[in-house]
């Protein structure tokens, strides 16, 4: 009885253990082949282009929405104290330092990471990887160095992107709806800001974006199982990129950008 | 070791592999001559595709020995088995050809990639390469056109594109008609030939073993029952080769 109750436990938590530690083996395997010639330029332009240009409309889209919500929602609450000049502090700032890393990583995570563990899980499966094994050419520096590169570059983009739009949402609410003094606001969003809120903001995307590309890759690498299979790598993929964001957010904000 | 014994190119000793509590290689004893072509038969879950993965480098063994023209596959790093794959050439189940690429694109990525051959060089070899398995006029068709044996055919042309000195065929007429099986058949014979390689079957089509092998070799439960010609094959009297090949030439005959 105890037994069986160890072992419900303890098999997953196993598993868990076990995931973590191959994800972090590719990790490594992934920067010992990025550093290693032949440098393929071409696939690489061509990930960024997949994973930054054609994500930047939704990103954009979001962020701007995230923007407008949060100065209408603070407008009535910061009324009350007669502080609606420190909305535009409030947007920015929380645009900057959280809410466009966040939202950034996950749409790329939607986006891109199901994507990626898609396209990988269906070459694996017809044994396109192993091919590319046998023809000397290692699928990890052909498939994940350019994936990784691009994610890692692109959601820095992104998010810089989110910031401004973000805040510029944040703009139209309070001066077109709640007719606050455009220059008021202007200046209330940028005295406080630091350059810290911003570049913390940045480093942590782009860590969440080497999380969404080694998770997305490691899913699609170990596909089994045919088209079934891929579905479930793809599903557990976005997932598991979500969750990470939100708990390296978590970790990050607290061990480096809590002051 | 290997100047000893110029003519064998794969040696296998006490080969061992289990994955989890499941022991599929349970010392697996087998030398490969230099030119010569082996079928490895057995019933499906007796370890062959495992078998060939070690060779390759795609699985580490738990126990044993590999040494492929006097390399200790064992003893390589990432970087070091990367290269050593180059002298390798498979041809997979399914063809694996990219399904992003047209067949042009299948034959000549592995020249763009590990040769330093202009584009008009390609372009010739490619046409050579898909004149021998007869594919030259479907070369701008999309692997999602073509027919099982046809992409087995471009399957073979990616892999002789940079002159392996082994090859490996996984299940090569397995899921093919007859017609296309023989063809098939006669190209690897034709490889093995005129190229002069070492070639490797994995098969449990005895017909097909017997018609491209100068020898076979018996997998049952993980270790090697019976190597020999196929004639000594087909008359063995170790029970489970001559069940196995009993049953195999019954299916035939229902055919």
């Amino acid at each position: 009885m105890i037994n069986k109750f160890l072992e419900i436990i303890g098999r997953p938590a196993i598993q868990f253990v076990l995931e973590c530690g191959r994800m972090g083996i590719l990790f490594f395997s992934t920067l010992f082949w990025m550093v290693r010639p032949p440098y393929r330029v071409r696939l690489f332009f061509k990930q960024m282009e997949e994973i930054g240009v054609q994500s930047v409309w939704v990103a954009m889209i979001t962020t701007t929405f995230t923007g407008g919500i949060l100065a209408l929602q603070s407008y009535s609450s910061f009324k009350r104290f007669d502080a609606e000049s420190l909305i535009g502090t409030m947007v920015a700032i929380s645009i900057c330092r959280e809410l466009s890393p966040i939202l950034v990583g996950l749409i790329v995570a939607g986006r891109v990471g199901s994507a990626m563990a898609a396209e990988l899980g269906s070459m694996k499966v017809t044994e396109q990887i192993d091919a590319l094994y046998t023809l000397a050419v290692n699928p990890i520096q052909y498939l994940i160095v350019p994936r990784m590169i691009a994610c890692f570059l692109m959601m820095p983009v992104l998010t810089l992107f989110g910031d401004i739009v973000g805040i510029s949402g944040g703009y139209l609410v309070a001066t077109k709806i709640y007719d606050l003094n455009p220059i008021t606001y202007i200046r209330s969003s940028f005295d406080f800001l630091t350059y810290e809120d911003v570049y913390s903001g940045l480093i942590k995307s782009a860590i969440f974006g080497i999380a969404i590309a080694i998770v997305s890759c490691f899913k699609g690498f170990n596909t089994q199982g045919g088209a079934v299979g891929v579905g479930k790598a793809t599903t557990s993929a976005v997932v598991i990129s979500m969750m990470l964001i939100l708990i390296l957010d978590y970790i990050m904000g607290a061990l480096f950008f809590s002051v | 070791m290997m100047q000893d014994q110029p003519d064998i190119s794969i040696r296998i000793r006490d080969l061992r592999k289990a994955f989890g509590s499941k022991k599929v290689l349970q010392g697996i004893d087998l030398d490969i001559m230099r030119g010569e072509s082996i079928a490895v038969i057995g019933a499906s879950g007796t370890g062959k595709s495992v078998l060939i993965k070690h060779i390759i480098g795609l699985l580490r063994p738990d126990g044993g020995s590999i040494e492929v023209d006097g390399i200790d596959v064992l003893t390589l790093d990432q970087a070091e088995l990367n290269e050593f794959r180059g002298r390798f050439g498979m041809l997979f189940q399914g063809g694996a050809l990219f399904d992003s690429m047209t067949v042009f694109e299948n034959v000549a990525f592995p020249l763009r990639h590990r040769t330093r051959m202009t584009t008009r060089e390609i372009k010739e070899r490619v046409h050579e390469l898909l004149e021998m398995t007869g594919m030259e006029q479907y070369m701008d068709r999309w692997p999602s056109d073509l027919s099982g044996g046809m992409k087995k055919r471009v399957g073979l042309s990616r892999a002789l594109a940079i002159r392996p000195s082994i090859m490996l065929y996984d299940e090569p007429t397995t899921g093919l008609d007859p017609v296309m099986g023989g063809i098939i058949d006669h190209l690897i014979i034709k490889t093995r030939d005129t190229l002069n390689v070492t070639s490797i079957t994995i098969t449990h089509d005895m017909r097909s073993a017997s018609r491209i092998a100068n020898r076979i070799a018996m997998l049952y439960k993980g270790t090697v029952v019976q190597a020999g010609t196929p004639a000594e094959i087909m008359k063995s009297a170790i029970p489970e080769v001559s069940e196995f090949v009993r049953d195999r030439t019954a299916m035939l005959s229902v055919k």
